[in-house]
């Protein structure tokens, strides 16, 4: 096992740097760069303009810049933001972190609904509750993410029940350790789930799907045939085996709750770093985008890391170190 | 007995004649009246597309500053005098105290069927200017209000039908050939070949998708016409999204190319380019088909959030994302609630290629087969 | 031949099982009356799709959507299964009356080792404690024919062989010494050899145990080996029962005819082609009229088109279900066309 995570690790690496060598060759393939925004003051001489190319070290060939960052990176120095003056690091560990929070409670609803209603609609199957379950789940992946949020955003406007938007209150700093905490929960609701909502309707089709194939196969069949009550059959040996597939999907759901989370982010005012990337791109600031590429690419594959030794563990016919 | 009587006829008792599989998942597709149905509505998008300008009463760049954020006009089916009648009225709308718009039953006028109203080419080529409805004149008919720069919602909505909807069609056009080249080559000739394709999918997979499509889409110049920017974007959304599909079809070409009847082909001599086009194409050609039809709700998603991001298609051009945009101030949103219209339009669009696709792949898949 | 017939163990009248598929009601097994003795083997013969497979499932009650049994009894020592609540159900299955199924690589769960199922019956209907419950599992496959049961019994299913996966159902069947065992075509998805030593394990647990068998299988040959008595099934009908001596020497249905005239026999001519019965089963949900089996019957008659046979006495304790009732001496080698 452990050998099978050095591999797997080491195998990141280069992945990992082949994406940072894409971000910063999009970020080139734009017209000019964080400096040619800032000179299009007319106040500014040309002279000072060359000076701050200088200093931010743009007036450098693009490879030799890369290289630069990526001799840095290895040592974990993502460089700094030009735009906020602060250490790249730095900068996306709050906005990382909070886009982390809200994934993992998008996570959390979703996965937390969506497993036990898909289950009771495989097992009452063609019952109200199974079309209940499934047409909300085909409304749910249905539904474009910006478009719901904006809808709770004038539900929590009409209503007064939610905040709008934000991470915290404008009297954030006024209220104690656990006021705050209840004041981010609060504001973090509609944004999970915005986020959630998607995702839960999916899981649910494939914990429904996935239920429904496995409870056709002739092991459930001998199990019955065996005495074995009905719950047993269906939670021991039809759930067990029908979560396999969806324990992959674990893993890659990070994925798509990063993406999600941009969107969301974006409309909702959570600052996290789907904004940030936005922000970076459209200044230029290049490290900024190159850093967090690199970081969203790394969880997007620990992630998968983590489902793929989820599986092992639990899937005795799974042997690591296999491809 | 040693005599037996003389034998009757064979009598063959099938089924029924046989059907190609074609045939057969065709007659499985038409049973599912759910996909149907949604297949229905695929096509009367389509067609609204198509006969956008037709249908829409104003051209979408008509601006009327002094009219912004009108509410849908009232429609009634009565006279003045208050008899019902067959011909619908619109009603004008004036300012209150408050400064919002109520029904002035004084001002209204008939709306017609077949209306003559702005010119425009039908298709690009047949010039026209005759209009599915409207009212004559300058009278200010909106049947979902207006946007903050007094443009008729309505119209925008349906001629930007053909933005969101040929993105997707275009787009997946693009991405279902890189994809088959791309996962077709890997798959066929395995080895250094396969490694290197599938690394590159790897590291274009492992960046969250839409933090790329921000970044492609960020970097785009502001100043390029509606045209290239349409383009584009299509290439950006195929750039992202032609990995997933290589995959698969990757997928399928390997256990493909290990059955038994393309050993058979090789054996008997036949080249590899006429293996790939009638051994392993057509069985790709299934899980393709179910991949698209449900991979084109994600570009439509796709170029919604980019546009209503601002990113995408820009405005004066209309697309249901961007059309989105100003709802985005809050006091805009709950004055003017139908400036949700796109969103809705987006609902059901994603809804029947979904259901369309899930009927799709309940017909093709042989194991679902009755 | 006795007088009285001994006590059946397991008593089928009149079994309706139906399919309500969106085509039409397909009625798998259509009013089956069956006998098993205790300690004796019945064989259930016929084609693939003529019902014998749900006949077996019917017994226990394991249809599945969209079967459901329509009609008749299955008597157990007097007592008619198909009206027990489910928990009582229940506790037969596995104890009273075992299954084993057809397809031994998919019938074991794969995640758990092959103790499992063993295990489940023993705790579930004998109320063993664990280490007691694995003892006598390692004792079961053990005389199963299972080499190294000590180590063999925490093995996972994709770790053994389609035999020996096969012998743990066996094992996992007879854990409690159940009075019917219904194998499903036990042996079809086996090789030839294994085939064999499967069957010859079944005939000496039976022996051991007295254990009577349901035995359903297209396999003739299989059947004269290992069975008491046979039933014959056609398109969810019984159209012939009797003592395998009888069925072999003195088959009356011309359905049983073809099934045996159609077994290769080293003596055949060369260069004649194999005999077969021509056309194919009827289509469930368009049964002919009369008897089932007359557009492939070559005596068939206007009353076989107008009524249906039932089962008929041939001889004390044979039963045949046809009108005509050819006799039939000795495989008659058929040329096209030619009858002799």
């Amino acid at each position: 096992m452990i050998r099978f995570l050095l591999k797997r690790l080491l195998n990141m690496l280069p992945l990992v740097i082949g994406i940072s060598f894409i971000s910063f060759a999009i970020l080139r393939l734009a017209p000019g760069d964080f400096v040619t925004t800032l000179s299009q003051d007319p106040n500014l001489s040309k002279e000072a303009v060359a000076q701050m190319r200088a200093e931010y070290g743009l007036d450098k060939p693009w490879l030799v810049q890369y290289f630069l960052w990526l001799f840095n990176a290895l040592r974990l120095n993502f460089g700094y933001s030009l735009a906020y003056h602060i250490p790249v690091v730095t900068l996306m560990m709050q906005r990382l972190g909070n886009t982390l929070l809200l994934s993992i409670c998008a996570l959390a609803f979703s996965w937390g609904v969506a497993i036990p209603l898909g289950v009771c609609a495989a097992v009452r199957r063609n019952t109200w509750i199974d079309r209940f379950v499934s047409l909300f789940a085909f409304a749910g992946i249905s539904t474009p993410g910006f478009f719901l949020a904006l809808l709770l955003l004038l539900f929590a406007q009409k209503t007064g029940w939610f905040p709008i938007g934000g991470m915290h209150s404008s009297d954030a700093d006024l209220m104690s350790p656990s006021e705050r905490l209840w004041d981010v929960a609060r504001h973090l609701m509609l944004p999970t789930l915005v986020l959630g909502i998607g995702g839960c309707a999916g899981i649910m089709r494939q914990m429904r799907g996935s239920l429904l194939d496995t409870l056709r196969e002739n092991y459930i069949t001998a199990s019955r045939a065996r005495g074995l009550s009905e719950r047993v059959v269906i939670w021991k040996h039809g759930f067990r085996n029908a979560i396999n597939p969806l324990i992959t999907i674990f893993g890659f759901s990070l994925a798509g709750l990063l993406s999600g989370a941009a969107l969301v982010e974006n409309v909702m005012s959570w600052p996290g770093l789907g904004r940030l990337i936005l922000e970076a791109v459209q200044s230029g600031d290049q490290y900024v985008v190159m850093g967090s590429f690199v970081m969203s690419a790394t969880l997007l594959l620990l992630g998968n890391l983590f489902s793929d030794v989820l599986l092992a563990v639990t899937d005795p016919r799974i042997k690591l170190g296999r491809g | 007995m040693s005599e037996l009587p003389a034998p009757q006829e064979e009598t063959l008792e099938g089924s029924g004649k046989s059907q190609t599989p074609g045939q057969l998942a065709w007659g499985q597709l038409r049973r599912n009246r759910v996909a149907m149905a949604a297949g229905i509505v695929v096509c009367l998008l389509y067609l609204m597309a198509i006969f956008g300008e037709f249908i829409s009463p104003y051209p979408v760049a008509d601006i009327r500053p002094a009219l912004y954020h009108h509410p849908p006009t009232p429609i009634v089916w009565h006279d003045a005098a208050g008899h019902f009648s067959l011909q619908p009225y619109a009603l004008g709308m004036k300012k209150d105290a408050k400064d919002e718009y109520v029904p002035d039953p004084t001002v209204r006028a008939p709306i017609r069927l077949f209306n003559t109203g702005f010119a425009y080419k039908l298709l690009w080529i047949v010039p026209l200017r005759i209009h599915l409805f409207g009212t004559s004149g300058d009278f200010p008919f909106f049947p979902l209000g207006t946007d903050h720069l007094g443009r008729d919602v309505f119209s925008r909505l349906v001629v930007g039908s053909q933005v969101s909807l040929s993105i997707g069609l275009v787009a997946i056009a693009i991405t279902f050939s890189i994809g088959l080249l791309v996962g077709g080559a890997a798959g066929f000739y395995g080895g250094r070949v396969d490694n290197v394709l599938m690394r590159l999918c790897e590291v274009l997979q492992s960046i969250p998708s839409f933090y790329l499509l921000i970044a492609l889409a960020g970097i785009l110049p502001t100043k390029i016409p509606p045209a290239v920017t349409f383009l584009m974007i299509i290439g950006i959304l195929s750039f992202v999204g032609w990995a997933g599909l290589a995959r698969v079809i990757r997928g399928i070409t390997l256990s493909v190319r290990e059955r038994e009847y393309v050993e058979a082909a090789r054996a008997l001599g036949v080249s590899d380019f006429k293996i790939i086009v009638r051994h392993l194409l057509p069985s790709t050609f299934t899980i393709a088909i179910v991949n698209a039809t449900l991979a084109i709700p994600g570009f439509i998603l796709a170029e919604a959030g980019l546009s209503f991001l601002g990113l995408g298609i820009r405005d004066p051009v209309p697309s249901w994302g961007n059309m989105l945009n100003e709802a985005r101030d809050l006091e805009v949103l709950t004055r003017a609630t139908w400036i949700l219209a796109p969103g809705f339009l987006i609902f059901i669009t994603v809804i029947a290629f979904n259901t369309l696709g899930d009927g799709l792949r309940d017909a093709l898949d042989p194991k679902l087969r009755r | 031949m006795e007088s009285a017939t001994p006590a059946s163990l397991l008593e089928v009248r009149g079994l309706r099982t139906h399919f309500y598929t969106d085509e039409g009601i397909a009625p798998a097994v259509d009013g089956i009356d069956l006998e098993i003795l205790p300690g004796q083997t019945l064989g259930l013969v016929g084609e693939s799709g003529c019902g014998k497979s749900v006949t077996g499932l019917s017994l226990l009650r394991l249809v599945a959507h969209p079967g459901r049994i329509v009609g008749g009894e299955i008597r157990m020592r007097g007592q008619n299964l198909l009206d027990l609540p489910m928990n009582e159900m229940r506790k037969l299955r596995g104890e009273q009356i075992a299954m084993i199924f057809q397809e031994p690589m998919t019938s074991l769960d794969p995640l758990y080792a092959v103790r499992d199922p063993l295990l489940e019956t023993l705790r579930l209907h004998r109320k063993m404690s664990k280490s007691e419950a694995r003892a006598k599992a390692v004792q079961l496959l053990t005389s199963v024919g299972i080499t190294d049961a000590e180590r063999r019994v925490d093995s996972y299913p994709h770790e053994l062989s389609g035999g020996m996966r096969q012998r743990v159902m066996i094992a996992s069947a007879i854990a409690c010494d159940p009075a019917l065992l219904i194998a499903d075509e036990p042996t079809t998805a086996l090789d030839v050899t294994v085939q064999a030593q499967i069957l010859a394990l079944l005939r000496k647990l039976q022996a051991e145990n007295g254990m009577a068998i349901l035995l359903i299988t297209h396999n003739l040959g299989i059947v004269a080996e290992n069975c008491h008595h046979v039933a014959v099934m056609y398109a969810g009908k019984i159209v012939e029962k009797a003592s395998m001596r009888s069925i072999f020497q003195n088959p009356r249905h011309p359905y049983t005819q073809g099934l045996l005239r159609a077994v290769p026999r080293l003596d055949h001519p060369v260069k004649q082609p194999l005999p077969t019965i021509p056309g194919s089963v009827p289509n469930l949900l368009h049964l002919p009229t009369g008897c089932r089996f007359r557009s492939r019957c070559v005596w068939a008659q206007q009353k076989c088109a107008e009524e249906e046979p039932p089962l008929m006495e041939v001889e004390g304790g044979h039963t045949s279900a046809c009108w005509v009732q050819p006799g039939f001496t000795q495989p008659v080698p058929v040329k096209e066309g030619v009858t002799a």
